[in-house]
């Protein structure tokens, strides 16, 4: 048993032999505290009992039932049983089924008449164990599918041989929703440029440095023709081995941020240049007066004019101020 | 042979620093004739009668003026034999800080030299100074 359960079992016996099932019986009792057990004298009647009873969590299964025998049995007791582990009871003329049924997912066999508590105890134990082990497995591979399937980011699997599309996440699906449907008879590169196809090859293959280019324009997605940053990662596969897991970021809009900050920064140069030559002609013609002024304040026998010109100076140097605020205001 | 005759020919069409530069003159050098001009137009005619004469030129020529400016008169007077001439000494005086357009401007060899704006006693002394 796991060391720290602290629930009582649930076990399902499936056996027609009355004898045999007393004697299971007595052993899983006597080491099992509270043990709950469901009997089912033939593959029907286990079927209702996991039909009808939730939290069954080990299965002991007699490979001869009077409405089925050997693999057959087996094929249809792992099918009714789900994921819930199986241990095979049999005599010594079934072992050959009951070695074949341990290829099949049964977790263990158990010959009848070898069998005694403490080799019971062990075998359960490990059951226990490995199922509680497998499931975790399951489940993280769950999650980590859900983590490529979910994902906000559009998520590809690629064969690295011919970067066939094995998966697309459900984000990479709804840029097609016209392709989706036969994304795994595409190769990556058909959603590409026919020019980008041999840039985007050698970096999957890293035969470029990562410096190259990463931005590729994506045609044809439900939001237009985007621009992509990719990123690539070999990851391993389950079947093949490896796999290519591609990641494409949408920069469409910073690259137009980019570009709309650019135009607007040289439009600004341009008004800055050309109002500061329009300011400096009559800044330097006020500083050329003062200047005048100073110089020859004996002999300045018309100063009321040249206050004028200093004026008219100064409210040409006006104008074109605010002519350069309404000009950096629009667009 | 020298004519003691001098002259000032201001090229601008800014009526401000025709003043300015009129009003410094007078009171630097009153002897100078002066002559003011709102584009470069015509001003090629006088100079030419001017340096017939054998007489002292000193021009202050503003670059950005409408319809004939500085550029325009410096591209057709920069190889004019007339204008190859000592004592044609030619000044340009403009409001601009672009250093392109004012080095664009030494480039003449009919440029003595380049003046920013604002005009000063001193930039006058400087240019009628100069000795080639």
């Amino acid at each position: 048993m796991l060391s720290n359960r602290t629930k009582p079992l649930n076990v399902l016996v499936i056996e027609d032999n009355l004898g045999d099932y007393i004697l299971l019986e007595d052993y899983l009792l006597e080491k099992n505290k509270g043990i709950q057990i469901e009997h089912a004298q033939n593959l029907s009647q286990a079927q209702d009992i996991l039909n009808l009873k939730a939290g069954i969590e080990l299965i002991f299964l007699d490979l001869i039932l009077p409405d089925a025998s050997g693999i057959e049995l087996v094929q249809a007791c792992l099918k009714m049983a789900d994921k819930t582990p199986i241990i095979i009871l049999t005599g010594y003329s079934d072992l050959h089924w009951a070695k074949r049924s341990l290829q099949l997912g049964v977790y263990d066999f158990l010959v009848k008449d070898e069998l005694n508590p403490n080799l019971l105890g062990k075998s359960m134990a490990f059951t226990l164990n490995r199922h509680f082990f497998i499931q975790q497995v399951e489940r993280e591979r769950q999650n980590f599918a859900r983590l490529f399937n979910l994902s906000p980011q559009p998520m590809w699997l690629l064969k690295p041989e011919n970067l066939a599309i094995t998966h697309a996440n459900q984000t990479a699906c709804a840029l097609y929703p016209d392709k989706s449907q036969i994304f795994k008879q595409l190769s990556f590169l058909e959603l590409f440029r026919e020019e980008d196809c041999e840039a985007i090859k050698a970096l999957i293959q890293m035969k470029s440095s990562s410096r190259g280019q990463h931005y590729f324009e994506q045609p044809n997605t439900l939001e237009g023709n985007i621009q992509v940053e990719l990123h690539f990662t070999r990851v391993p596969d389950m079947n093949a081995g490896e796999a290519i897991l591609i990641q494409a970021n949408n920069v469409t809009r910073t690259l137009d941020y980019i570009q709309t900050i650019e135009r607007q920064n040289a439009k600004l140069r341009k008004i800055a240049w050309d109002q500061s030559h329009r300011l400096r002609a009559p800044l330097a013609r006020i500083m050329s007066i003062v200047n005048l002024i100073q110089a020859h304040p004996e002999s300045v026998e018309d100063l009321v004019s040249w206050l004028n010109e200093l004026k008219y100076s100064s409210e040409e140097m006006d104008a074109v101020l605010k002519q350069l605020v309404n000009e950096t205001k629009e667009g | 042979m020298e004519s003691s005759k001098k002259h000032i020919v201001i090229i601008d069409d800014d009526p401000i620093y025709q003043r300015i530069i009129k009003f410094l003159a007078q009171r630097m050098v009153p002897d100078y004739e002066q002559h003011a001009l709102l584009n470069a137009a015509g001003a090629s005619q006088i100079l030419k009668k001017l340096l017939k004469r054998g007489e002292q030129v000193y021009v202050l020529l503003d670059l950005n003026m409408p319809e004939y400016d500085g550029w325009r008169f410096l591209d057709l007077t920069e190889k004019a034999s007339w204008a190859a001439c000592s004592q044609l000494k030619l000044f340009v005086v403009s409001s601009t800080t672009d250093t392109r357009e004012i080095e664009r401007a030494k480039e003449y060899a009919l440029v003595k030299d380049v003046i920013t704006k604002p005009f000063t006693k001193e930039n006058l002394n400087y240019i009628l100074g100069y000795a080639s």
